[in-house]
């Protein structure tokens, strides 16, 4: 049969579709906050409960048995409990524990009890800044990327799709796919033009480590020389969020995604050959089958056991 | 996609990492996913409908419940594979609601509208409505399974797995539509132009092994 071509949506069919895929997806978290406990999640804790004063009443009651030994300790606060802090259209501070926040207008982060010296919390959205005092120890999450520190004041942001840092004293710890593992005081991540926007910039009241407050917080940072020369190392975009933003474009410019893929494909790494791939398949897609099949075969002869070998293959099979 | 690339353990650390951030809400990993997905799954939809009336909502509730169903995914195929397998899902449940709303309405001509198309595509365009016009009297799913496997070229195994179906049942749904295409295709000479008979099909051999 001879292969049928199909006829393209157009961008707005597209983005009606889009729309209505995400709105739905919307409705389905506003609706899982929402969700009451249900009956049953109550009667299996009521179940369980019993069942632990059962097994407690047996092990004092019974005359052979010991009595149990009992805790004198309190217990710590339960973990995953968790506080929703919200600033409106003002930027806001609080302490969480002994650790200082400035939100700007429109944040949100969601806050875990201090467990001894541990801070945990996720920025869902907004931007923060945080002063750490030395000997307690902060866990901030911004999307995939888990920051550790102690002794630290830095800026986070997030808007939902890329973390951002900036480190003003200390040293930061990253965690996540893809991204340095330390930031040093002078080094943001990715390098922007300019300094983290919103109110957060603004100095906190009393900074842990500027006794001599925001005049001294504001004076050339020891390693300044070192933290340029980090910068520039850090100031191209990730890999992954370049191929992301392609990957976003194939839809609206695929000129556009094609040209990022290409120079995304010239370089090393997993998300190169993933661009190498991206570029092919795209190639196909948009027609230019002789170029996608060359690149199809430059990603398998790069790539053979590769985890899109396998789709290259597929694309590269003469059709029946 | 292919079958060997879908035993357990085979699918890409990028598919589940891109899984795991969905999972937990990620909006930039989801709409990823999206654009990723978009126009495969919009391929094969539109080969399985054979017009583009009414795509935004199969692609809508195929999307929805591909998000909605992440959490089932077990990485025992390739998360691509595993999309397909949801679009075609929501084709047969499309195409049993509108085979439904036709004969409710006797409107049952099997004559699908044809869209406004370049008069280049004029000819391959009637070829395919008088193709879909036998397709839409087939049942569902040996439609489906004509459509993935002889328009889509997949191996028949892999329209087993994307149609909860024995690879046996498969051929033999893709037989009953096949003999019906050739069968007409023996009295319209377009469709017999757009049809190559008595080719093997890809992957009957490997299915048969």
């Amino acid at each position: 049969v001879k292969p049928i071509d199909v006829e393209p949506l157009d961008e707005q069919r597209w983005k009606k579709v889009e729309h209505g895929v995400f709105r739905a997806l919307d409705e389905d978290a506003a609706k899982a906050r929402a969700r009451p406990v249900r009956g049953w999640t109550l009667g299996f804790a009521g179940a369980a409960l019993a069942a632990g004063l059962s097994v407690l009443g047996y092990a004092v009651l019974a005359p052979e048995h010991p009595p149990p030994a009992v805790a004198t300790s309190t217990p710590p606060p339960a973990s995953g409990a968790e506080e929703r802090w919200e600033s409106g259209e003002q930027p806001l501070e609080r302490t969480w524990g002994t650790l200082e926040l400035r939100a700007a207008p429109r944040s949100l982060l969601a806050l875990e009890a201090p467990r001894r010296s541990l801070h945990r919390g996720r920025l869902e959205s907004g931007e923060v800044r945080v002063a750490v005092p030395p000997g307690e120890q902060v866990e901030l999450a911004l999307g995939r990327v888990l920051v550790r520190a102690s002794a630290v004041r830095f800026v986070a942001s997030y808007d939902g799709y890329r973390p951002a840092l900036a480190v003003e004293e200390g040293e930061l710890v990253l965690a996540g796919a893809g991204v340095p593992s330390v930031l040093r005081a002078g080094e943001r991540w990715p390098v922007a033009d300019g300094p983290l926007p919103g109110a957060a910039q603004a100095p906190l009241r009393s900074q842990p480590d500027s006794p001599d407050g925001p005049a001294a917080a504001a004076a050339p940072l020891p390693h300044e020389g070192a933290a340029r020369a980090r910068n520039a190392a850090l100031a191209e975009p990730h890999a992954r969020e370049r191929y992301e933003r392609a990957a976003r474009l194939e839809g609206s410019d695929p000129g556009q995604a094609e040209a990022l893929y290409s120079a995304l494909a010239r370089g090393r790494g997993v998300w190169s050959a993933h661009a190498l791939f991206a570029l092919g398949r795209l190639e196909l897609e948009r027609g230019q089958t002789a170029r996608g099949r060359a690149t199809l075969r430059r990603y398998l002869a790069r790539h053979p056991g590769g985890p899109n070998a396998e789709d290259a293959r597929r694309l590269l099979a003469p059709q029946p | 996609m292919g079958a060997e690339g879908e035993r357990p353990g085979r699918v890409a650390e990028a598919d589940r990492e891109l899984v795991a951030r969905c999972l937990a809400g990620e909006r930039a990993a989801q709409r990823l996913l999206f654009e990723r997905e978009k126009r495969r799954v919009h391929a094969t939809l539109y080969r399985i409908a054979g017009h583009n009336r009414g795509m935004d909502d199969m692609l809508q509730d195929t999307f929805i419940t591909v998000f909605r169903s992440l959490h089932q995914f077990r990485g025992e195929a390739q998360l691509s594979t595993w999309i397909d397998r949801c679009a075609v899902h929501v084709a047969l449940k499309h195409l049993k609601a509108q085979r439904r709303a036709r004969r409710e309405q006797g409107t049952d001509t099997g004559e699908p509208a044809v869209e406004a198309c370049s008069e280049r595509r004029l000819g391959l365009r009637q070829a395919l409505q008088r193709l879909y016009t036998v397709l839409d009297q087939l049942d569902e799913k040996p439609r489906v399974a004509y459509v993935l496997h002889v328009l889509e070229g997949r191996p028949i195994r892999d329209v087993a797995q994307l149609t909860d179906a024995t690879v046996v049942a498969t051929k033999v749904r893709i037989f009953r539509a096949r003999r019906e295409v050739e069968r007409r295709a023996r009295l319209d000479p377009l469709l017999a132009e757009f049809v190559a008979e008595g080719q093997p099909l890809a992957g009957e051999e490997e299915a048969d092994a």
